[in-house]
């Protein structure tokens, strides 16, 4: 391949993360210091650019340095040569954005794994199409069962994900989740707004995604010509978070009670209109019962009653899985990144205090 | 008769720890004295990184002015990514790529980096990179016969004054650079 080629791949990804952010060449060039024409040479691949160029450059578009210069996941470069200057409404914006935080992360975990410091896990993927809300379930029991969870309630979500070989990131991002599969290795971002109910879900779903053999996808809500794969994933997602099975063995003689469902919501950290969909679809739940308890949401003091006020933190404070974690603080201990750059990996979970003291501590001159 | 071997000078490329104290402690010309016989490099992204602390400290300008320092630009796409793979070990923050465009630097010439953050040192010696901070310097510059040991103790004083964090004091340096083998 030749230099202009490869600065030609340089310049549209540039394109691709200036959409992204909402700019024009204009908007750009001025934040950059840079004449309009530079902007739109270098996006062509006729002008190269230099490293306090593309440290201007990428803090513009609020992308990480590297995102520039390496190549989009395959999947995903196919569908940025969709994208068209003048289709930017919302929604593609948003849905690149998240394609942005996506191969960020993505990144991340590849920089780890070539660091040798994180071992790519095998991916759990079924070769059987899934095509129905009952395959989905089916198929979600088959996953638990792979994980060795049963019907427990599952602790970490992100602890799960990542034996399936999806590494999640909780973070900012314009939709709900997105997640991609890049050779061997999987990855998910899943929204760090609304409640850990709601980003249990979310994960779930992205889970569901790899599981069932996307190699891409993006949840920026429900899209009517997607309802019918977004229908199937949710019945995914529901039945890795509440087994229907939990609740027909508890509701099978007189039905299930409200405190019986606020209990299995709390234990299993689900959101009240799931527990009451998994009740429903168990037939353990009368149409009245459905109908009222669906219009008064317990308090959180009534979860916490339910599980004797033990703090529950999947998801909360915890952005990056436990795994990827520890293979951060590892390359850290081995000096293969500083420990700015230990922080920056970790995305929020700790920072510069909470790293082990007396590493490198006697540096020679 | 056998011809000479054309005498090459050493490349040191130089982060903006080491250039900015200097700089501060107006002993800029002192360093340029020290180094006269090794190639010397920064990187513009170095220099932007001097150039926004003007305002509050103008000796900055000093850097710029002095023409005994080469600008790497890193401007060819294998220049431009190693660098950002040194960001990737370094990190992004504003010193943390200022480190990056020196080690990458250093890299491409198979020079030594000079930078007196600790943490920067360990990492990129992991890599291979031969790296060292002010301190070593200054013990060199002994060992050729440049500096005196009093000398250098009363730089490094200058140097702490304006905040630059070094491993030992004027006073404790010949024990501190003899602890190291370096006098």
């Amino acid at each position: 391949m030749s230099d202009d080629v490869q600065w030609a791949d340089v310049g549209e990804r540039l394109r691709g993360a200036r959409l992204a952010a909402g700019l024009s060449q204009e908007d750009l060039a001025v934040r950059v210091g840079l004449e309009r024409t530079m902007i739109a040479k270098i996006e062509s691949g006729s002008r190269r650019i230099d490293a306090l160029e593309l440290i201007r450059i990428a803090s513009a578009l609020q992308v990480p340095v590297d995102y520039l210069l390496r190549p989009a996941p395959p999947i995903l470069s196919r569908r940025a040569s969709l994208v068209a200057e003048d289709t930017g409404t919302d929604v593609t914006r948003e849905s690149e954005r998240l394609e942005v935080a996506l191969v960020a992360w993505l990144h991340d975990v590849q920089q780890l794994i070539g660091l040798n410091v994180l071992q790519p896990k095998h991916l759990l993927r079924t070769e059987t199409p899934v095509d129905s809300s009952a395959a989905a379930r089916e198929l979600a029991l088959w996953v638990r069962g792979q994980l060795e969870a049963g019907t427990e309630p599952i602790e970490s979500l992100m602890e799960l994900c990542e034996r399936a070989g999806q590494y999640v990131l909780v973070t900012e991002l314009p939709g709900d989740g997105a997640s991609v599969v890049d050779g061997d290795v999987a990855a998910a971002v899943v929204s760090i707004r609304g409640d850990p109910g709601r980003r249990r879900a979310t994960a779930a779903h992205e889970l569901g995604h790899l599981v069932i053999g996307d190699e891409y996808s993006n949840d920026l809500g429900v899209h009517a010509s997607r309802a019918d794969r977004e229908a199937v994933l949710d019945a995914f997602a529901a039945e890795i978070l509440l087994p229907t099975q939990v609740l027909t063995e508890i509701g099978q003689a007189d039905g299930i009670t409200r405190d019986q469902l606020i209990e299995l919501a709390a234990r299993y950290r689900t959101s009240w209109s799931l527990a009451i969909r998994q009740a429903d679809h168990a037939g353990v739940l009368t149409g009245e019962a459905r109908r009222e308890w669906s219009r008064s949401t317990p308090t959180r003091a009534e979860f916490m009653e339910a599980v004797g006020w033990v703090p529950q933190s999947d998801l909360e404070s915890i952005r990056v899985p436990p795994g990827y974690a520890h293979a951060v603080v590892e390359a850290w201990r081995q000096g293969r990144i500083t420990a700015t750059r230990a922080v920056e990996l970790m995305h929020g979970q700790i920072t510069l205090a909470d790293l082990p003291v007396g590493v490198g501590a006697d540096v020679e001159p | 008769m056998t011809e000479e071997p054309a005498v090459v000078a050493p490349v040191w490329v130089l982060d903006a720890t080491c250039l900015s104290h200097f700089a501060r402690a107006e002993r800029l010309d002192v360093l340029r004295d020290l180094l006269v016989d090794k190639e010397c490099w920064t990187t513009r992204v170095v220099l932007e990184e001097l150039d926004k602390g003007v305002a509050e400290y103008p000796a900055l300008q000093g850097v710029r002015a002095g023409d005994w320092l080469k600008v790497a630009e890193l401007d060819t796409l294998d220049e431009v990514q190693l660098f950002a793979s040194w960001v990737g070990r370094t990190g992004s923050g504003e010193r943390d790529l200022g480190e990056a465009s020196v080690f990458a630097t250093a890299e491409l010439h198979g020079a030594t980096a000079i930078t007196d953050d600790r943490e920067a040192v360990r990492v990129a010696r992991t890599y291979g990179l031969d790296v060292h901070g002010t301190i070593w310097l200054l013990a060199g510059a002994c060992r050729d016969g440049k500096l005196s040991e009093p000398a250098a103790g009363n730089l490094i004083d200058a140097l702490r004054s304006t905040g630059m964090r070094l491993p030992c004091t004027g006073a404790e340096f010949s024990d501190y650079a003899r602890r190291y083998g370096l006098l």
